[in-house]
């Protein structure tokens, strides 16, 4: 197990699987209930309230990695998150759905509320199967970096209790799925034998969406045997190959092509994507936009109470509690007590719901990222690209002559300096290096007689230790050699190496070695 | 440079008319005091280690003072202690030994972790921390340690870091037959010898202020490199050398050279000192020091592995 592949599962393909599988399952529900039973009921639905329901899931995923690395658990987070979310998607939807901006304004039409029920049930599946997933992850990461063989397994036996959890949240998906098909089919076995449709799509849309419903549980399935079997082979201490994972996939990549080329198949000369949703679009898009009706011509609003009290729930209440008492004063209180009470309990509520943006770590987070500084940044880069790009227009209005010298002064000039410093670094490092080579070359010839008397020059050997090395073994050349050593060390080693002087003496105290007759091995014993 | 061989010369000189022999390793403890290093002394019992420091420690003058380590002692017997003062209903702060030019720590390896360590600081930054407060130790500041290998009984072995530093460590092997003879005949044996102040402080650094102008060539500086990253790729090895390592046979060349009355570094001066300077800066694996090979044994193979220039690359 692998760093690598427990990222990509944590951040593509258990998210996309927790996202997909419920959404799937729910807009076959959703399509076949329609098609059956209640889609007068509940009306035409909302432009792109598929959208939303994707949406929930998406949210689902990105909210609960975020948590995971924020190590934040516990009810409050979700609730906080479940609230805005719902919050935002019944703005969407009611914008969506109805002619706001034509005076209607229905927070309860059918459409939308079915469409929020739809959502909800696709955030709180989704919530399941990913808390499920992310178990799954916890025990794969507590094998990463464990070699094949008894540390892996050790590694997995010290797992168990993660292991035990994650059996059981696999066991609680497969319900799920189980039920989901369960439904799915029964809607599918009604609609089939009473014959009922109300939008005439029964046909092609209910085969099409069998299909994939069938494809997405069968992945499912198949994922889940596979990351158990996967779990098993860990716990004997061997990871299964990349070659097999991948054999698998190809396997369930095949399936989900052949399913999706006999949905094509059935759906025959139907579109996949009707023109007429793009109609409907459309028409929707030419309600937004018409005029609103003038008051006169609204048909009159049926009068529910006879009181006539425009404050509506707990101060409506609270009013009448003021009138039954006769008493002003107190129906005054009590109302100030009420209007007290519900700021104060909507203050609250938003306390809870931003309470993380005043955070610590909010906070901390803010001042990392230095928001002015980045301004700053921003601000400079955009005046540095302005300079620029006026500089490069006054380029332009440069008289031709000019712009053509420019680049050629300017390259003339660098070969000048680069020229100079060849030339300052030969005067530094020439005489120098090639004293020393002279040097070299001359010990080089101390070092050849040297082997003619039986002496090998070892590379460790420092000048003076070969020379003492030699005089042992050549003692009437010892004086010579101590000091053809030390004036080449001094030639080499020392800041006075450009000196001709002892290039000379060195020259001329080694040729006096070399003419002396070498000596034979053994000749000193 | 010839200063610096005159006064190295005198000061061998000095320290020979209590410790016989062994001209080599005076020379090297030598090598330490004028690059500002410290000494660790490590060998059998009886064989003059603390001779050899106390001599050493009278010959370069300054205020010397000695710290005999026992299991018991604190790190404030060596750094100081603040005492109530009667008379000034106030502290006053009494320095410890540690506060002199020279100090010799004896058998540092039977104080404690504690203690061996409250003499990192002193030995490393030049200055001790005593509640809350740095104080800043004499200059120059000599360290001269001593340890028995042979006794582990009640005794601390030195942390790695610690021993990193020690400038070099010397070992001093049993003197020669003419050398203890000398020590057999000298009269009174043992005592302790007179101040001789062939250098007072202010000269020592002086001498350490011009041994930095030495000339250690490019293609040395190299050698030296090689040496040290040849212990780091070791295969008998745990630790190799540090960079604090390669500095230090850096300076103890041209500390050696300057002996030698040059103002240039040669390779006999690295191969000559590395021992010294790199022995108690590697760790053999456990299984190569069971068999009993010995750091001597790995520094001279490899010096023996790594070519001199530019002779080695010519040949």
């Amino acid at each position: 197990m692998d760093e690598k592949r427990l990222e990509a599962l944590r951040s593509t393909i258990h998210p996309l699987l927790s996202i997909l599988t419920p959404y799937i399952v729910l807009m076959a529900v959703d399509g076949l209930l329609r098609a059956l039973f209640f889609d007068d009921l509940v009306g035409v639905p909302p432009v792109g309230y598929r959208l939303v329901i994707l949406a929930a899931g998406v949210v689902e995923a990105l909210s609960a990695n975020a948590l995971l690395k924020a190590r934040a658990t516990g009810f409050g987070p979700r609730f906080r998150e479940a609230v805005l979310l719902f919050a935002a998607l019944g703005l969407v939807l009611h914008l969506s759905s109805g002619t706001p901006f034509q005076g209607r304004f229905d927070l309860v039409a059918p459409g939308a509320v079915w469409a929020l029920f739809l959502a909800a049930v696709q955030w709180a599946l989704s919530l399941t199967m990913h808390r499920v997933l992310i178990a799954r992850e916890l025990f794969l990461s507590l094998l990463v970096g464990k070699p094949e063989g008894r540390a892996m397994a050790n590694a997995a036996r010290e797992a168990g209790g993660e292991a035990t959890l994650l059996q059981e949240g696999f066991a609680k998906i497969r319900f799920g799925v189980c039920l989901g098909m369960a439904v799915l089919f029964l809607t599918l076995f009604i609609g089939l034998i009473t014959g009922t449709s109300s939008g005439g799509t029964l046909g092609t849309g209910l085969l099409l969406y069998a299909a994939a419903v069938l494809a997405v549980d069968t992945g499912l399935l198949a994922f889940l045997r596979h990351a158990e079997s996967e779990h098993d082979a860990y716990s004997d201490g061997l990871p299964i190959p990349r070659a097999m994972r991948l054999g698998r996939l190809k396997g369930l990549l095949a399936i989900l092509a052949v399913l999706l080329c006999a949905a094509f198949l059935m759906a025959g000369s139907h579109a996949l994507l009707p023109v007429s949703k793009l109609a409907e679009f459309f028409e929707w898009l030419g309600r937004l936009l018409t005029p609103p009706v003038s008051e006169a011509k609204r048909p009159p609003l049926p009068k529910t109470r006879e009181s006539g009290g425009n404050d509506g729930g707990m101060m409506g209440a609270l009013a009448a509690l003021g009138q039954r008492q006769d008493n002003p004063l107190l129906a005054s209180i009590v109302k100030a007590v009420g209007i007290a009470l519900a700021v104060a309990l909507a203050l609250a509520f938003l306390f809870f719901l931003i309470r993380p943006l005043l955070s610590r770590d909010t906070r901390a987070a803010i001042r990392a990222a230095r928001p002015l500084a980045f301004l700053a940044r921003k601000a400079r880069a955009l005046l540095s690209c302005m300079r620029r790009a006026a500089s490069g227009f006054a380029g332009l209005l440069r008289s031709p002559r000019t712009r053509a010298a420019s680049p050629a002064r300017a390259a003339f000039q660098g070969m000048r300096e680069a020229a100079a410093r060849r030339r300052a670094g030969a005067q530094a490092a020439g005489p120098r290096s090639r004293e020393t080579g002279r040097a070299v070359r001359e010990f080089l010839r101390l070092i050849r007689w040297g082997r003619r008397s039986g002496v090998d020059f070892r590379g460790a050997l420092g000048p003076a230790a070969y020379a003492a090395a030699l005089a042992a073994a050549v003692p009437r050349a010892g004086e010579g050699l101590a000091s053809a050593a030390a004036l080449f060390e001094e030639l080499v080693y020392s800041p006075r190496g450009d000196d001709p002087a002892l290039m000379t003496a060195l020259s001329r105290t080694v040729s006096g070695i070399v003419r002396m007759k070498p000596e034979r091995k053994g000749n000193g014993r | 440079m010839n200063t610096v061989k005159e006064w190295a010369d005198a000061l061998q000189a000095s320290v020979g008319k209590a410790f016989f022999g062994k001209r080599g390793t005076v020379e090297k403890a030598v090598v330490a005091l004028l690059c500002r290093g410290h000494v660790l002394i490590e060998d059998v019992p009886g064989t003059g280690k603390t001779v050899l420091a106390r001599a050493l420690a009278h010959g370069v003058g300054g205020e010397f003072r000695q710290i005999q380590c026992t299991p018991d002692l604190l790190p404030a017997d060596v750094l100081g202690v603040s005492i109530y003062n009667p008379g000034t209903g106030g502290f006053d702060f009494r320095e410890g030994p540690i506060v002199a030019n020279v100090v010799l720590v004896d058998e540092i390896n039977r104080a404690t972790p504690r203690t061996q360590s409250a003499l990192l600081e002193a030995m490393a930054e030049g200055q001790v921390s005593v509640e809350g407060r740095s104080i800043p130790l004499p200059d120059p500041f000599f360290l001269i340690a001593t340890e028995s290998p042979v006794e582990s009984e009640g005794t601390f072995p030195l942390p790695e870091v610690q021993k990193d530093r020690f400038f070099l460590s010397l070992s001093l092997g049993y003197p020669d037959r003419a050398s203890e003879l000398d020590i057999m005949e000298m009269r009174p044996p043992a005592s302790p010898p007179g101040r001789t102040d062939v250098a007072d402080v202010s000269v020592l650094r002086s001498m350490q202020q011009q041994i930095l102008g030495v000339h250690v060539d490019g293609s040395l500086r190299r050698y030296i490199l090689a040496i040290v990253q040849a212990t780091r790729s070791d295969a008998r090895l745990f630790l190799g050398v540090s960079p604090r390592g390669s500095l230090a046979l850096y300076k103890g060349a041209q500390a050696l050279a300057a002996l030698r009355g040059r103002d240039y570094a040669v390779p006999e001066d690295v191969q000559e000192i590395a021992p010294a300077v790199l022995r108690k800066r590697i760790v053999l694996k456990a299984e190569h020091s069971s068999k009993g090979l010995t750091e001597d044994a790995v520094i001279r193979d490899v010096l023996g592995g790594v070519g001199v220039p530019p002779l080695a690359d010519a040949v």
